[in-house]
């Protein structure tokens, strides 16, 4: 069997390679080779994905003793995701304690305030201008700034060395390796000043957890925190930009959810299975007993990845997979993963999504894309592509007359609203 | 400690609130499978003291998990 080369597709917008469905149906369980490391067995089918990440003779711990198959040049070093239940579970509660459901819940008033605050400044700037530096970004970097009680000062320190944690070609090794020390010395310090004086924050937990359990190191605390504190805002603002981005791309759907906001739980759900630009398949499972997976015995000590955009899109499981319907229920994607090693921050994720792009279609109805799709920028070399920018406006169509929107002319409401931005 | 003296655990599941994510069943298949649809359920509701329980509680991603003490009705985990 010649082996796929993966990703499939590393540049331009994202798209669902038709490839995907082409292997779910022919070949399940193909052979792949990827980036780094060696060849792999590679799971399309949403239940054969669903058993690679959660059936427990597939193992992560594995992985350390082989060439593990990757598209990272070194695997980024994040011990949780290195090790198996019942040593998993010792972490794992940790890193659960610090995104409970009711402690995300007490911050959805404050996360709703960060929204309006930036809204109001967008407004105040007035269109066209950039959704990702303006919203995208500075959303989730405030929320997980407050959530880990650092000062504001400090987010541009942290946002640019957890780009190490997902870079594939956009950083040198050297520089991965530079960022890595330079945040996990951040998070340490962080935790040893909690240490001293607790506060009621991310870090403080952790060093309550880390006291509570003797068998948790402090290093290993430390990079847990740096985890979550890089994930916990990064792929966020990769979900918001680009979910608004899928959103405003397909009108209909964004007319829909303009009409009745109470649909914004089940589009943040559907945008999430729809997305495509994290497609990497990461964290290859290695089989430590021979495993019947889609018609094929893996071997002990064969690695096998799973595509969690090709389950997503498995028409076994979603209706008319590549239509985007936001009123689509149930949806049981895979997005955050499955089993031991789901997500522990999808509920502050989600919150933030259902925040983020609920507050921005509640106050900007009209929001629309400044610029064709097909002049969006989208960047590579790393985990998941995104554009540098995605220029939008508000006004709806003709407002203010003239030939470029935001150029000047008569803008109704605020007058203040007539300065371009750029 | 509530959880060493307790007699029995009583385990429940929200299914309004489990997202299925499958991290019980993959940790302790002998307590957890999957309900109707895509939420799990207990395999049992009492169940005698297991350490294991206690972990998927504290585990699960939104907290659907809840185990009681039942002859106090103490909450033990999460």
């Amino acid at each position: 069997m010649e082996p796929i080369d993966y990703p499939l597709d590393e540049a331009g917008p994202p798209r669902l390679n038709p490839a995907y469905a082409e292997l779910r149906e022919q070949q399940p369980l193909a052979r792949a080779r990827m980036p780094y490391g060696e060849e792999a067995w590679f799971a399309t089918r949403y239940a054969d994905v669903r058993t690679v990440m959660s059936d427990p003779r597939l193992s992560r711990a594995l992985a350390k003793e082989h060439d593990e198959p990757r598209v990272f040049p070194v695997m980024p070093d994040v011990n949780i995701m290195g090790m198996d239940p019942p040593e998993h579970t010792r972490l794992r509660k940790v890193a659960a304690r610090a995104f409970t459901e009711r402690q995300v819940r007490r911050l959805r008033p404050r996360m709703q305030r960060i929204a309006h605050d930036l809204i109001d400044a967008m407004a105040a700037a007035g269109p066209p201008l950039d959704l990702v530096s303006h919203f995208g970004m500075p959303f989730p970097v405030t929320v997980i700034a407050e959530l880990f009680g650092v000062p504001a000062e400090d987010q541009p320190l942290f946002t640019g060395w957890s780009k190490a944690l997902t870079a594939t070609t956009s950083m040198t090794g050297e520089r991965i390796a530079e960022s890595y020390a330079n945040l996990e010395r951040y998070v340490a310090d962080l935790m040893d000043q909690r240490a001293a004086r607790p506060a009621d924050d991310l870090p403080s937990d952790l060093v309550a957890a880390y006291r509570a359990d003797g068998g948790t190191s402090r290093d290993e605390l430390a990079r847990l925190g740096m985890m979550l504190l890089a994930t916990g805002h990064g792929s966020t603002a990769n979900q918001i930009s680009y979910g608004a981005y899928l959103l405003l791309s397909t009108p209909d759907q964004a007319e829909k959810l303009t009409k009745d906001p109470d649909l914004i739980n089940s589009a943040v759900e559907e945008l999430l299975r729809f997305g495509k630009n994290d497609e990497a398949a990461i964290f290859a499972r290695y089989a430590r007993e021979d495993v019947e997976l889609g018609g094929i015995v893996v071997r002990a000590g064969e690695p096998v990845l799973g595509s969690r955009v090709a389950a997503n899109h498995d028409p076994r499981v979603f209706t008319d997979p590549e239509h985007l319907d936001i009123t689509r229920s149930p949806n049981p994607h895979i997005a955050f993963g499955h089993g031991p090693h789901h997500c522990p921050g999808a509920q502050l994720a989600r919150a933030e999504l259902q925040i983020g792009l609920g507050t921005l279609l509640r106050r900007f109805p009209e929001l629309r894309l400044a610029v064709s799709p097909e002049e969006l920028v989208w960047q590579g070399g790393s985990q998941a592509r995104i554009f540098a920018e995605l220029p939008v406006t508000w006004w709806p169509p003709g407002h203010p007359p003239g030939p470029e929107p935001g150029s000047g002319g008569s803008a109704p409401g605020d007058p203040e609203q007539r300065q371009p931005s750029q | 400690m509530d959880e060493k003296t307790a007699t029995r655990y009583r385990v429940t599941v929200a299914e309004d609130v489990c997202i299925g994510s499958g991290s019980c069943i993959a940790a302790a298949p002998t307590f957890f499978d999957w309900g109707d649809g895509h939420a799990a359920r207990a395999r049992a509701e009492l169940v005698s003291p297991d350490e294991a329980v206690l972990d998927c509680a504290e585990c699960c991603p939104v907290g659907a998990i809840t185990v009681t003490d039942e002859a106090t009705g103490r909450t033990l985990a999460p």
